[in-house]
């Protein structure tokens, strides 16, 4: 090995060793604002804090719900994030997350397959509820030029309101009086042995090396990662115009309509007005914080996921609301891209001043 | 409906499409001025609802609606300007930064609020603006109580929109923006500082959305929920782009909007063979429908979202 080449492998440890004290920086930083509210609020930031930790880690019921919650934004981070590196922004899965439900229920609320059929056909039921509605907002994208951001958010509210009749209406359970459908049956997922998180955390690790050789050992995923470095090169190249950001969102649907099923059958059981719980919306943060790359969001999701689980627990034994930890998630996202073009910056002007004094 | 009672009926669905209306236009042209210079900021619902909760905290507390207005004003400035400094001095992707910012805006005035008011025996309500009707023009068939039976606040709101229109036609100033957000580098070439016109844009766009908030809350409503603009920003983001960046056609999208939202509450409380949730679903589906017609014809700032890097820096 030349000793240029050493130099260049020790220089690219050295950028990914500072790009996670990068991170971390930016994430201490958010948790001292969140500090500095609990302290305003009349509450004590280090006994919230250890409670966070110990209730989300080194509790068993911590780790059983940490996982549970992180599955979905497993999920349905993989799919933004892949739609993401592409520069084509999903900001709808909650919208997306709720047909895939909606679909699975309708087929599996009043069905007794065996589990052995109906789970995986409310995987597919799931997927594909969710992949028709982000389909929607592609072909809006696509055939109308309408910008992806506002078709797939505008699209959750239509997707609220069809939630809120179904469960009135058609798909509602008789035998209650509260707007809810009937209960999945057949199609409920199971909880693994042990742990007591329901077998769907499997399947969104088993998708997390998946995805990271889809993006990176496959013609699709280079198409994906050369489409957001500059998009006009891949369309010179011959691939249609359109197909990119549809295809995508599409594909973004299905892992939000499939977040969807496995929630319902593992979790909740029933559809109801809280069938998506914010889970689209944190998503979003998983697949940014991740830098859109499978182990990161994997690392992200289950994170924020520990995050919220604390905060649950911290929120029973102090009275600090859960909006506290929701506002320092939202910090920890402003603090780490605040952080990463700050180096990003100092890096150029170190470069410059090199050359300066090179030439 | 009797011809009468069908008169009243459409009258007052124009008179609560009005006042539904002005905050949304309020945060659609702040939106507008920040993207006619090259800025797209998502975080528009984030800053709309810092308004919203700055402006009713200081109403509540000072007991004035103009202090808390202009709270609101401010606090969308402050948010505005963070704003800025993340995508225009440092040059953060402005979705992401965008996104962040609405997800922070909204978290975090949900905490604000439970923590403020804490102790407060029943949810605390901030005083309202006197209504003021305008002799003989308030008894108009029709547009009357929608445009002349209002309270101060929204007539000031109306004629702050009509004088930011204007004034964006005629200035010299809105030839500096526009060359922020077309044609960057002339900008600076004319001597112009990109960076600058683009902060100041960010900033008093974010202010005008604070407002808005401050205007459903303050001006409208009285009392503070999480949430409470409910996707209004998302909708003034939507109406930049119905509206093709003109003011005009922006004021005329948020009234059709603000008619239609009108209508949904009224269909709620009929008996009526169309299910009311297809009601709550309309105003976003009639804006969906608007983009699809006018998203081919548009003239979008070509900057839009293009963070300026001069020669020299590069």
């Amino acid at each position: 090995m030349t000793a240029a080449a050493v130099g260049a492998g020790a220089r690219a440890r050295q950028a990914v060793s500072a790009g996670a004290l990068t991170t971390a920086v930016a994430i201490l930083v958010a948790l001292i604002i969140g500090a500095l509210l609990i302290l305003w609020s009349g509450g004590d930031p280090l006994e919230v804090y250890r409670l966070t930790v110990t209730e989300s880690i080194f509790a068993r019921t911590g780790w059983r719900d940490t996982l549970t919650q992180a599955t979905p934004l497993i999920l349905i981070g993989l799919g933004l994030a892949i739609g993401f590196r592409a520069g084509v922004w999903n900001i709808g899965a909650e919208g997306q997350m709720v047909l895939g439900a909606l679909a699975s229920i309708a087929v599996l609320g009043t069905s007794s397959l065996p589990p052995v059929i109906a789970v995986p056909l409310g995987l597919l039921l799931g997927a594909l509820g969710g992949m028709v509605w982000a389909a929607l907002a592609g072909i809006l994208h696509t055939r109308f030029g309408v910008n992806t951001v506002i078709a797939t958010l505008l699209l959750v509210f239509v997707a609220t309101s069809l939630l809120v009749w179904a469960t009135r209406t058609v798909l509602k359970d008789p035998d209650s009086r509260l707007p809810q459908s009937r209960v999945i049956g057949t199609g409920a997922i199971g909880d693994l042995p042990w742990i007591d998180t329901g077998y769907g955390v499997l399947l969104a690790f088993a998708a997390v090396p998946l995805l990271h050789w889809i993006l990176n050992s496959t013609r699709f995923g280079f198409i994906v990662r050369a489409h957001g470095d500059n998009a006009t090169a891949v369309y010179a190249n011959e691939e249609r115009r359109t197909l990119v950001p549809l295809v995508l969102l599409m594909l973004g649907g299905a892992f939000a309509g499939i977040a969807g099923y496995v929630v319902l059958a593992s979790d909740q059981m029933r559809v109801a007005s809280g069938t998506a719980a914010g889970f689209g919306f944190t998503a979003i943060i998983v697949a940014i914080l991740g830098r859109n790359k499978p182990y990161g969001v994997l690392a992200a999701a289950v994170g924020l996921a520990a995050l919220l689980v604390g905060a649950e627990a911290a929120q029973r034994r102090t009275g600090v609301p859960v909006t506290l930890m929701q506002t320092v998630q939202g910090l920890i996202v402003v603090c780490v891209i605040t952080a990463r073009a700050l180096v990003e910056r100092t890096g150029r002007l170190a470069r410059h001043a090199r050359e300066s004094a090179d030439g | 409906m009797g011809e009468l009672a069908e008169l009243a009926f459409w009258t007052a669905i124009l008179a609560s499409g009005v006042r539904l209306a002005l905050s949304v236009a309020m945060a659609a042209i702040g939106e507008m001025i920040t993207e006619r210079a090259g800025v797209l900021n998502l975080g528009l619902e984030g800053t709309m609802i810092i308004g919203a909760f700055f402006g009713f905290a200081a109403a509540w507390r000072t007991g004035s609606v103009p202090v808390g207005l202009a709270a609101g004003f401010v606090a969308g400035c402050v948010v505005g300007g963070a704003f800025a400094a993340l995508v225009v001095g440092l040059r953060v992707d402005q979705v992401v930064a965008g996104l962040s910012f609405t997800l922070v805006g909204l978290a975090l005035t949900s905490f604000l609020n439970t923590e403020l008011f804490r102790d407060q025996p029943i949810p605390p309500r901030s005083p309202l603006p006197e209504p003021l009707a305008i002799p003989v023009l308030e008894d108009l068939p029709l547009v009357g109580e929608g445009l002349f039976r209002q309270t101060w606040v929204a007539y000031a709101a109306a004629a702050l929109v009509a004088a930011l229109a204007v004034w964006l036609k005629r200035s010299y100033q809105t030839i500096v923006l526009d060359a922020a957000g077309e044609t960057p580098e002339a900008a600076d070439a004319a001597g112009h500082s990109v960076s600058g016109v683009r902060y100041r844009a960010t900033i008093v766009g974010s202010g005008l959305a604070g407002l808005g908030g401050a205007l459903l809350v303050v001006g409208q409503l009285g009392f503070f929920n999480s949430n409470i603009t409910a996707g209004r920003g998302w909708i003034a983001l939507a109406l930049v782009i119905f509206g093709r960046w003109r003011p005009g056609w922006i004021v005329a999208g948020a009234v059709f909007f603000g008619a239609l939202d009108a209508l949904q509450f009224r269909f709620q409380s009929l008996d009526s063979s169309v299910p009311y949730e297809f009601f709550l679903a309309l105003p976003y589906l009639v804006t969906l429908a608007a983009l699809a017609v006018g998203s081919r014809r548009v003239n979008a700032p070509s900057a839009l979202g293009v963070p300026y890097l001069r020669s020299t820096e590069a």
